[in-house]
């Protein structure tokens, strides 16, 4: 276990903590970048010079492929309630609990790595993910916390992939980045850059509401009655 | 040729017809082009070679160059489809609003550039020597798929079915690389634990089964074809999970046979979900109203022979299944296609208003008679051995014989839709569009939808003969001739040159009676610096409006009859799907860090 392998490790929790309560835009796309950035470090040996820029490079474009998916979305917009409903100080205890049962699940004596305590802090690291993901994407509550959440998910595969199968391989770990970017792309596509209405994720949050000016499929804005040709009955006989 | 630069041309091309996304033609020329590109740079891959990249070893295989061909040229039909429909409206009732400057099909634009993407990391995914590697390949696919639907959607309820896309694929991904992960971290018979190893293995299944849109995750493939949703759909449901299905097969083929493991339970679980996702499908197949809805469903039934492959890991069907996929593929494209040409031509999309479109476009009735052929197979065709080969691979005794009859539950659908199709001519199909070839001076203005001929019957045992008579032409044009605003201006120049030749009269009385602008109006002279080049625009135009429903309905021929030549194991699909059958992992590839032999599990042999 190194210090940068510690380094990494706590970068991509708080990154997930960030990413999942965080009222602010600006904070949750820079705790996905941090996420993405510290994932492919978490292996030892670390990867030759060229994979780990492309990696990278990788982790900024898709954070910048979330920003331009979720910066203008109905329930992105403005600082009311957390992403997450139960606060970041609640979010990041858990996700320490959770390292804190990778770590001691222990290794495989047998296993096939060079360094297994690497192995170990990959384990806990991609088990805290999983954690902080797994809410979003299965309960649904939020079409952008959706897309977060299936972020940190593949993200916290990539990391699990290290701990049960070693250091990747360069080629794996440019193909690695190219699955940051498709599901950061995919997630771009799926709820901004289409052309087609939005989508109004405020549903699932009966207390706000989508900005003036926003469509949205699921709920449709509410138009004034066409008031009937004629004079109008209620006024009749004023001047 | 090789891996680098085929996937380089694909991503280029992609790339470019995005970045010209905005300007429709353009962007989707360049697409075809790229299609073409890619077609070519495959067609030249020396399947013999084998390169390193990094400590990876990828190499060429038949079967690849086959499948990257076969896919690409659907691809490239399906787009012309698109763009065939797009041209002059025919779809923008049929699906929606435009995308783009002109009415159009949804995804039309994206259709190359997702195709291009998808095929550009499949062939990274079925050329890698290291299954983490063609997995994450696979992934991306899956991804780019989406990414390519998600731009592609236009109207209010593909959001919500592109959100759950996205949770369904991004499930599947994480608990497939997880399961494939702890595989290959057990490939060694010292550290195979049956739990584990049992473990790993359903959640490999589960991924394919999600993937596949099988039953219960049918929704996955079902929603994104309502109403004919996106001409990318199937890169989604298809050809992007197939990718997964075949490095799924090689790594459970090359892991668990080492591990003499019996995973009776485990692959009990997944046969009993593909025959359910076979039989089930098949029977809701042949009992919706819906033809999007029917196809869906059939594409789901197909999906459960993949499953199946992936079942059978001991020693995994190579040739049958791979033979399969490729047939799926191709099939299920061809399906879509034709339904989309269906609705695009009839205006709708409900069986109860297609009575009788086979009389009506006897080439579409053709073509889906050319696609059961292919999905079902006759005896002598190769996929009709494929398709009990993998059922007698995954399922012995007499389950397996009742699989294989209820398989053929599949035809129902098939017999419905022709059986419709041969009825009597309902109100959308005689108010539809003629489907003779036709030039543009002799055609007459396009019936406005859902409107019939005076005297005519709501439902008119008119046939096709009867359509095709002078006089009941005149009739129909007069009586339904389209309104001003929205079929005036599309059919200015061939009306303009339907009265100079005096044969027109009918048609320009009708558009006159209804306000339309005069024909003196609309062949005013155009300046001379662009005569030339506008009459040449304006005759292609006029003539791909003219035969807007022919054109897409030869399109659908020609996919289904590319459908059938791979079912017929044309050209030696047969022999290229079953080289390079999975070899035995020893231990794990992926921890081989140390420069030295690295251990191929799939498609490329050891050196």
């Amino acid at each position: 276990m190194t210090p940068l392998l510690l380094a990494a490790s706590g970068a991509v929790v708080v990154g997930g903590v960030l990413c999942v309560t965080a009222r602010d835009v600006r904070l949750t796309v820079a705790g996905l970048v941090l996420a993405l950035i510290g994932g492919p470090l978490l292996v030892d040996p670390l990867p030759a010079s060229g994979p780990l820029a492309v990696g990278i490079v990788a982790g900024l474009v898709a954070g910048d492929l979330a920003w331009l998916a979720i910066r203008d979305r109905p329930d992105v917009a403005g600082r009311g309630r957390p992403a997450s409903r139960i606060g970041w100080l609640a979010a990041l205890l858990l996700a320490i609990t959770a390292v804190v049962i990778g770590l001691a699940l222990g290794h495989d004596p047998a296993a096939p790595f060079a360094n297994p305590g690497a192995a170990d802090v990959a384990r806990a690291t991609a088990l805290a993910l999983l954690v902080l993901a797994l809410p979003p994407v299965l309960a649904g509550a939020s079409s952008r916390r959706l897309g977060l959440g299936s972020l940190l998910l593949v993200v916290a595969a990539l990391i699990a992939r290290s701990a049960l199968a070693g250091s990747p391989t360069p080629l794996e770990s440019i193909v690695g980045a190219f699955v940051e970017v498709a599901a950061a792309g995919s997630m771009a596509a799926v709820l901004g850059l289409g052309p087609g209405p939005r989508v109004d994720s405020s549903r699932a949050d009966p207390g706000r509401s989508a900005p003036p000016g926003v469509s949205s499929p699921l709920r449709p804005a509410q138009t004034k009655r066409a008031r009937p040709a004629g004079p109008d009955p209620m006024r009749a006989g004023e001047p | 040729v090789t891996l680098v630069a085929f996937v380089a041309t694909c991503f280029l091309g992609a790339g470019l017809s995005f970045a010209a996304r905005r300007l429709y033609r353009l962007s989707i020329v360049i697409g075809l082009v790229g299609l073409v590109a890619g077609m070519i740079v495959a067609l030249f891959w020396d399947t013999t070679a084998v390169e390193q990249i990094g400590l990876e070893m990828v190499g060429g295989d038949p079967f690849l160059r086959l499948f990257l061909m076969y896919g690409l040229l659907a691809a490239f039909l399906l787009t012309l489809l698109g763009a065939t429909l797009s041209a002059r409206g025919q779809a923008s009732t049929a699906t929606g609003p435009a995308v783009g400057p002109g009415p159009g099909l949804r995804g039309v634009i994206e259709l190359p550039a997702t195709s291009l993407v998808v095929f550009g990391f499949a062939a990274i995914a079925l050329s890698a020597a290291s299954p983490m590697a063609a997995l994450l390949a696979a992934v991306a696919a899956g991804f780019a798929t989406l990414t390519g639907f998600g731009l592609g959607r236009a109207s209010a309820p593909l959001p919500r079915i592109a959100v759950a896309a996205l949770r369904n694929l991004t499930v599947a991904a994480a608990i497939g690389i997880a399961g494939i992960a702890a595989l290959v971290a057990t490939s060694d018979p010292l550290q195979g634990d049956p739990t584990a190893v049992g473990l790993a293995f359903l959640a490999v299944g589960a991924a394919v089964l999600i993937r596949l849109g099988g039953i219960p995750f049918h929704r996955l493939v079902v929603a994104p074809t309502v109403n004919g949703a996106s001409l990318t759909t199937p890169l989604m449901v298809a050809w992007g999970p197939i990718v997964l299905v075949i490095v799924a097969m090689a790594v459970l083929g090359s892991v668990l046979p080492a591990l003499e493991l019996p995973l009776s339970v485990e692959r009990s679980a997944i046969v009993a979900l593909a025959a359910l996702s076979i039989l089930l499908a098949a029977a809701v197949a042949a009992v919706q109203e819906d033809v999007h809805h029917a196809v869906a469903y059939s594409v789901v039934a197909q999906g459960g022979f993949a499953l199946l492959a992936v079942a059978a890991f001991d020693p995994p069907p190579w040739e049958a299944a791979r033979l399969w996929l490729l047939v799926f593929g191709l099939t299920s494209t061809s399906l879509v296609a034709w339904a989309v040409g269906l609705h695009a031509a009839f205006g709708s999309a409900r069986l109860r208003d297609l009575s009788g479109w086979a009389r009506r476009s006897p080439v579409l009735g053709i073509a889906l008679g050319v696609i059961a052929v292919a999905t079902l197979g006759l005896p002598g065709l190769a996929v009709f051995d494929a398709r009990r080969e993998l059922i007698s691979a995954a399922v012995s005794g007499q389950i397996g014989g009742a699989l294989v009859v209820g398989s053929y539950l599949a035809v129902v659908a098939y017999v419905r839709l022709l059986w419709i199709g041969l009825g009597p001519s309902s109100d959308a199909v005689v108010a539809a569009r003629d489907w003779r070839i036709q030039r543009p001076a002799e055609r007459p203005a396009p019936p406005a939808r859902g409107s019939r001929p005076d005297g005519t019957p709501p439902t008119s045992p008119v046939g096709l003969a009867d359509l095709g008579t002078p006089a009941a032409g005149r009739r129909r044009t007069a009586a339904n001739a389209p309104p001003a605003a929205t079929t005036a201006p599309r059919t200015s120049a061939a009306a303009g040159r339907t009265t100079a030749a005096g044969t027109g009269r009918t048609t320009a009385a009708a558009m006159a009676r209804r306000g339309a602008p005069t024909m003196a109006a609309i062949a005013a002279p155009e300046p001379a610096h662009s005569a030339g080049r506008a009459r040449v625009e304006r005759d292609l135009r006029s003539w791909i409006d003219a035969n807007v429903a022919p054109l897409a309905a030869a399109i659908v021929l020609v996919l289904a009859v590319l459908s059938v030549l791979a079912a017929a194991g044309v050209p030696n699909v047969r022999q290229s799907a079953a080289a390079h059958p999975p070899t035995q992992l020893a231990g794990s590839p992926v921890t081989a860090a140390s420069p030295g032999p690295i251990e191929s599990f799939q498609p490329i042999a050891t050196p």
